[in-house]
């Protein structure tokens, strides 16, 4: 294997790893630590119960509320990520198949399965994507409010879709025993890197975001769990 | 005429003018772009001497037109020292720093962005104001990679943007109720002003309420004797109305309830017609309660200038409750009150375990939500009355009043007293139709002049803020006849007037225990043929 492919997929694999862990953790940390001498209520000053907090990270009812456009394109999006996010898991294991299997489901079906909900994540993920990013290029107000790390952000997930989205509806379709094999490697610790360059350069970008997550605003994945409770619970 | 109108009257501006919003950004980046200052939308600095009577640092004459704002020696240590205490003293604080994604949802939310199309109105860019300086501090991506990061150096020039921006926000927080973190621009309008007084840089609107405050009592100055004075003249008013002389209990060791309202409901049309109203009740309900001198005042402009402050003026209510042996604390038609009453006082002040939970001793009901502080609206007071059926009202006593009601920010979206005002409102009233539904509730529109913005000085910005909510109105006045916006705040009651007055003209502004008072049915006295305002009644407006 070549040198660059080894780095890819042998070395930066534990480095994303790595950072993103103790990056997160730290960030989560620093919040915790930080005290919190008044309760903060913003309506409904009830209190949220946790009903409200799963149904605000699964629908985002608040951006719902206030402005549907971007709620459309936003939600879209989140919704195929976590599909995918799912999905990929097939990459690195057998499990998912196994249990898919467990319910009588065929090779063909599953082949099928992952056709139609990959297929699908994958379409609504470039196209929300560049909605996002249109929406930010072209929309004046926007535009303005825009920074060089919001567009870092996005232009780092267009990366990501469009090399997945090549292997999803192109030639090179994954060979899964063998990225299997690799994750095998990797995780006792003896990577061997056999993987053709597409899925390297989809590797490659994607541990590029994973390594951006903890110092960016893409932690607002877990900084929503603190303000919710925060701002629209009810104690400190 | 119009040559003589200057930029602090509402008559100085045209209409047309204001309604005439430009939405699209200036050319340019607005991290470079220049701050600028006209007449007519910044508020006058504050004054030494007021700054000095509350011993703060800084304390120095500059205006806003300035070129040079004679910041003290040291100053960018003094803002990033302020910066990290605040950071490290609040979490709400530093999630708002680090969780913004930047979506713009909150953009047109906010009332001055509305009313003005700056694009440092929008509540985004306003955070960023201040979170620029955070990164370029207190990250490291901002430290290496500077304005790629969104970071940029603290120079004068931020200091005037903060000064004219944070000064542009009455901390309403209608946007974030639509952000989807929850994301509270009021926080870092705090923190900004909370930076700026430590360089002697503040608004006088704001700190001579805050110095008077702190050395008489009450945000407006007057003496314990003015007090006595105004308290009597309003009995007297009363008695005219109703021909019952009702007592007016003051500095009362042993009362029940001590009460505290806004100071301007003592001095100034119409919040006096409210205030007339709570005598009116109280004398009918016999309650055992006083007034005080030295907790004269409800409201807190502390809150608008910084956390300490706000700490100190409202600790008087507390010595004063402790002093009089009162069981617990009423509170008048007010609305920044209730944010620092609800979410501050109880952790800043509190537990004011020398009290007790707040019973009304009609109905027997103890206000267990407010166990911390003790203390209870007056609109939750009374709307318990007459969910007890303990009043007896006659709403044709305010028969010529067709009204609305403004939901004030910080009661709707901090404390939630969405349902018990209209409770109240529609038992003394017949006529009351809503507003938009987008412009009440916890999504209520702003009066423009809240925070401290409440001056003259700045009137274009006010009735630019006020524009939304001034449209609303108009829009009930022109379908239902709408002639009385009803409003539970001080603030709105004074500011709403000019709002009104310009974008819906023929709609005045009432509290809701001006309407109480002239619907209550009192023992004794004589028929009533006039209203609090000593019209008569079906005649108003």
């Amino acid at each position: 294997m070549g040198n660059s492919a080894f780095l890819v997929g042998g070395v930066l694999p534990y480095l994303a790893a790595v950072v993103f862990v103790v990056g997160v953790v730290y960030r989560l940390l620093t919040w915790r630590r930080v005290p919190q001498p008044a309760s903060m209520t913003l309506y409904p000053t009830q209190g949220a119960s946790w009903g409200a907090l799963v149904k605000e990270a699964l629908f985002f009812p608040s951006l719902f509320r206030g402005d549907k456009t971007l709620w459309i394109f936003a939600w879209s999006f989140h919704v195929a990520l976590a599909l995918a996010f799912i999905g990929h898991l097939r990459v690195a294991t057998g499990v998912i198949d196994r249990g898919l299997a467990a319910v009588g489901l065929g090779a063909a079906g599953m082949a099928m399965l992952s056709a139609v909900a990959g297929g699908f994540a994958g379409v609504v993920l470039i196209a929300t994507v560049l909605l996002l990013l249109g929406r930010r290029m072209l929309v004046a107000r926007v535009r303005e409010i825009s920074k060089t790390p919001d567009f870092l952000a996005l232009l780092l997930l267009v990366a990501v879709i469009t090399t997945g989205d090549l292997m999803r509806f192109g030639a090179s379709h994954v060979d899964l025993a063998a990225t299997r094999a690799w994750a095998a490697s990797l995780l006792t610790l003896s990577p061997a890197v056999s993987l053709p360059p597409t899925f390297l350069l989809h590797l490659f970008f994607a541990q590029l975001l994973v390594l951006y997550i903890a110092f960016s605003k893409l932690m607002h994945f877990g900084g929503f769990f603190f303000t919710f409770s925060l701002i629209k619970g009810s104690q400190p | 005429m119009a040559a003589q109108r200057k930029p602090d009257q509402p008559e100085f501006y045209e209409r047309s003018t204001l309604e005439r919003v430009e939405y699209a950004p200036p050319p340019g980046a607005w991290l470079r772009n220049p701050v600028t200052f006209h007449a007519g939308e910044f508020l006058h600095p504050a004054k030494p001497k007021n700054l000095e009577a509350l011993g703060l640092p800084s304390a120095h004459a500059w205006s806003p037109l300035d070129e040079d704002w004679q910041l003290p020696e040291g100053w960018q240590k003094i803002v990033l020292d302020g910066l990290r205490e605040r950071l490290e003293g609040s979490r709400t604080l530093r999630l708002m720093m680090d969780t913004c994604v930047r979506c713009g949802a909150c953009a047109e939310k906010c009332p001055f962005f509305i009313g003005s199309g700056d694009p440092k109105n929008m509540p985004v860019l306003r955070a960023e104001l201040l979170r620029s300086i955070y990164r370029k501090y207190f990250t490291t991506s901002g430290r290496i990679l500077g304005e790629l990061a969104g970071a940029r150096e603290l120079t004068p020039q931020v200091i005037k943007e903060w000064f004219k921006y944070f000064f542009q926000c009455t901390e309403c927080r209608r946007c974030a109720v639509f952000c989807p973190y929850g994301i509270d621009t009021a926080e870092f309008t705090m923190l900004g002003r909370d930076l700026l007084l430590r360089l002697g840089i503040s608004a006088n609107w704001v700190m001579e309420p805050v110095a008077n405050c702190y050395r008489t009592g009450n945000h407006l100055g007057i003496q314990p004797q003015g007090i006595k004075d105004s308290l009597e003249f309003l009995a007297d008013e009363l008695e005219e109305v109703t021909g019952i002389r009702v007592e007016v209990p003051i500095n009362r060791q042993g009362a029940e309830i001590l009460f505290v309202t806004p100071s301007g409901d003592l001095m100034a049309d119409p919040g006096t017609y409210t205030a007339m109203g709570y005598l009116a009740l109280f004398h009918e309900l016999g309650l055992d309660y006083t007034f005080s001198t030295y907790a004269s005042e409800g409201g807190n402009f502390g809150l608008f200038a910084s956390p300490e402050l706000m700490k100190r003026l409202n600790a008087k209510i507390y010595a004063e409750a402790r002093r009089l042996g009162v069981k617990w604390i009423l509170g008048g038609e007010c609305g920044h009150m209730w944010r620092v009453v609800h979410q501050y006082m109880d952790t800043m002040n509190g537990p004011a375990d020398f009290l007790e939970v707040p019973t009304s001793p009609i109905t027997g009901t103890r206000f267990e939500h407010a166990r911390g502080t003790k203390m209870i609206h007056i609109a939750e007071f009374t709307a318990d009355l007459i969910a007890h059926g303990r009043l007896k009202l006659d709403p044709a006593r305010n028969a010529g009043v067709i009204a609305t009601f403004h939901d004030s920010c910080n009661p709707a979206r901090a404390m939630g007293l969405l349902e018990e005002p209209r409770a109240v409102l529609r038992e003394v009233c017949r006529n009351f139709h809503e507003m938009a539904a987008d412009t009440i509730r916890e999504r209520t529109l702003c009066c423009g002049g809240g925070a401290g913005l409440g001056a003259d000085e700045n009137m274009e910005v006010r009735l630019r803020a006020g524009m939304g909510r001034g449209k609303a109105v108009a829009q009930v006045r022109d379908a239902h006849g709408v002639n009385t916006l009803v409003t539970i705040c001080a603030i709105d009651r004074a500011t709403l007037t000019t709002v009104c007055d310009y974008w819906a003209p023929g709609v005045r502004v009432a509290g809701l225990h001006e309407l109480v008072g002239n619907a209550l049915v009192m023992k004794g006295g004589k028929p009533r043929t006039h209203n609090l305002r000593q019209e008569p009644i079906g005649g108003e407006a």
